[in-house]
């Protein structure tokens, strides 16, 4: 009798807590994205070691790093506030990092021939709902430098992304979204003729 | 400040923090509604607009007479007031307290005022530890305000949002029981989720208030 009186409110924490982390504030770890086997624009250029720095964040007033949109419900209601990680700055760049190196680049700052940075305009994320589902979508915009000598070239990216879901924006599903935006980032600065222009001058 | 372990409670007096959340409350409000048009621009000096035991209905329209009186309001849409509430470790609200910010929008200005005619903000930083961590969850930090939206020219009401909370869990433990025994740098994160918080809470409220498009 007394284990069922513990009992009961141990289940009852245990599963409150289960609800908790479904609604609410959330961490998304996104994954690092994979660059394609396809030849890129920027194999035009003989191998070298180029700098990639993290791309800056404009940030805000009581903007947390990282946090990039909420999720909402019906009636506009809030569902917690999301946070990626690592920092959106980092995402970009370790995806620039991919395929510069998946086109035969070195990649770090030691004898760099060449350096790469930037800033990110806009990465967030929101969700439009209604009564049968949620459509998460995903906005970013950066803008590339690449300077190699006197050389250099400033290019602006952006993607729109979008997934729809009839059950619940996990963080999952935010995750792929992100990546599905990045993934069309990294195939712009793949495609960009301006920058294996500066790469091979 | 409150710091538990879920055996013992310390609470501490009031700190003056140093944040200037006044000007940073109006910087929020011009972030926030600026990429939709909106034009927001800095009141300066206001003072006194109302009492700290004011507490009827009429108050937001109080501060409107008084707004117009000082031809503060000669090139304005409407005005946003937020009145900061007191509130308790747990978020939860009381009736509205001394201090409260003024915003104007569509046109005119961002203040700060109190009775002392200075402003002091409040926010509650609850620290929990050991057993009450595990019960309640991280430390968090709070502020709570009413808003009101009122017309510039007629005084009259748009819309009010009540009992707006604003609240960020931060991510550390903090070892000391008041804010003057904290290092520098945890006072450092505290500042920073702390200013989350309220950037939330002003983000929900011009929410409430209608005052984006959805």
């Amino acid at each position: 009798m007394r284990f069922a009186r513990l009992a009961l409110p141990l289940l009852l924490m245990i599963s409150l807590a289960g609800c908790a982390s479904a609604v609410g504030d959330i961490v998304v770890p996104v994954p690092p994205h994979v660059a394609a086997t396809t030849p890129s624009a920027l194999s035009a250029a003989a191998p070298m070691t180029i700098d990639v720095r993290d791309l800056r964040e404009a940030g805000g007033t009581g903007v947390l790093p990282g946090r990039i949109g909420e999720r909402k419900t019906i009636g506009d209601l809030s569902m917690g506030l999301v946070t990626v990680t690592p920092l959106p700055g980092r995402i970009v760049s370790n995806a620039l990092k991919a395929e510069l190196r998946a086109a035969g680049y070195r990649v770090g700052a030691d004898g760099a021939s060449a350096v790469i940075g930037g800033g990110i305009q806009q990465f967030e994320i929101h969700t439009d709902v209604t009564a049968l589902y949620w459509d998460v979508i995903g906005t970013t915009a950066v803008s590339v430098t690449v300077t190699k000598g006197a050389l250099s070239t400033t290019n602006h990216y952006t993607a729109t992304c979008k997934e729809r879901t009839y059950v619940w924006p996990s963080g999952d599903l935010i995750a792929r979204v992100v990546g599905t935006c990045i993934d069309d980032i990294a195939r712009q600065f793949r495609a960009d003729t301006k920058v294996a222009q500066v790469l091979r001058g | 400040m409150e710091s538990s372990d879920g055996l013992h409670t310390t609470k501490s007096p009031r700190a003056a923090a140093g944040w200037d959340t006044g000007a940073k409350a109006g910087k929020l409000v011009s972030e926030l509604l600026t990429p939709s048009g909106t034009r927001v621009v800095p009141l300066d000096d206001v003072a006194g607009l109302v009492a700290a035991d004011d507490t009827g209905p009429e108050w937001p329209h109080r501060v409107w007479e008084r707004l117009r009186a000082a031809h503060r309001l000669d090139d304005t849409d409407a005005v946003l007031v937020l009145r900061q509430n007191a509130i308790d470790s747990m978020g939860r609200q009381y009736s509205p307290a001394a201090d409260f910010l003024t915003t104007g929008l569509l046109g005119l200005a961002y203040g700060a005022a109190t009775r002392e005619d200075r402003f002091q903000p409040s926010f509650i930083l609850a620290v929990h530890q050991g057993f009450q961590a595990f019960m309640v969850g991280p430390s968090r930090c709070s502020i709570g305000f009413d808003a009101r939206l009122v017309d510039a020219r007629s005084g009259r009401l748009l819309s009010q949002a009540d009992g707006v909370l604003g609240q960020e869990s931060l991510p550390k433990t903090f070892q000391a029981e008041t804010l003057t025994e904290m290092p520098e740098q945890d006072r450092q994160v505290v500042e920073t989720y702390c200013i989350a918080a309220l950037r939330r809470g002003i983000s929900q409220a011009i929410n409430d208030l209608d005052l984006v498009a959805h």
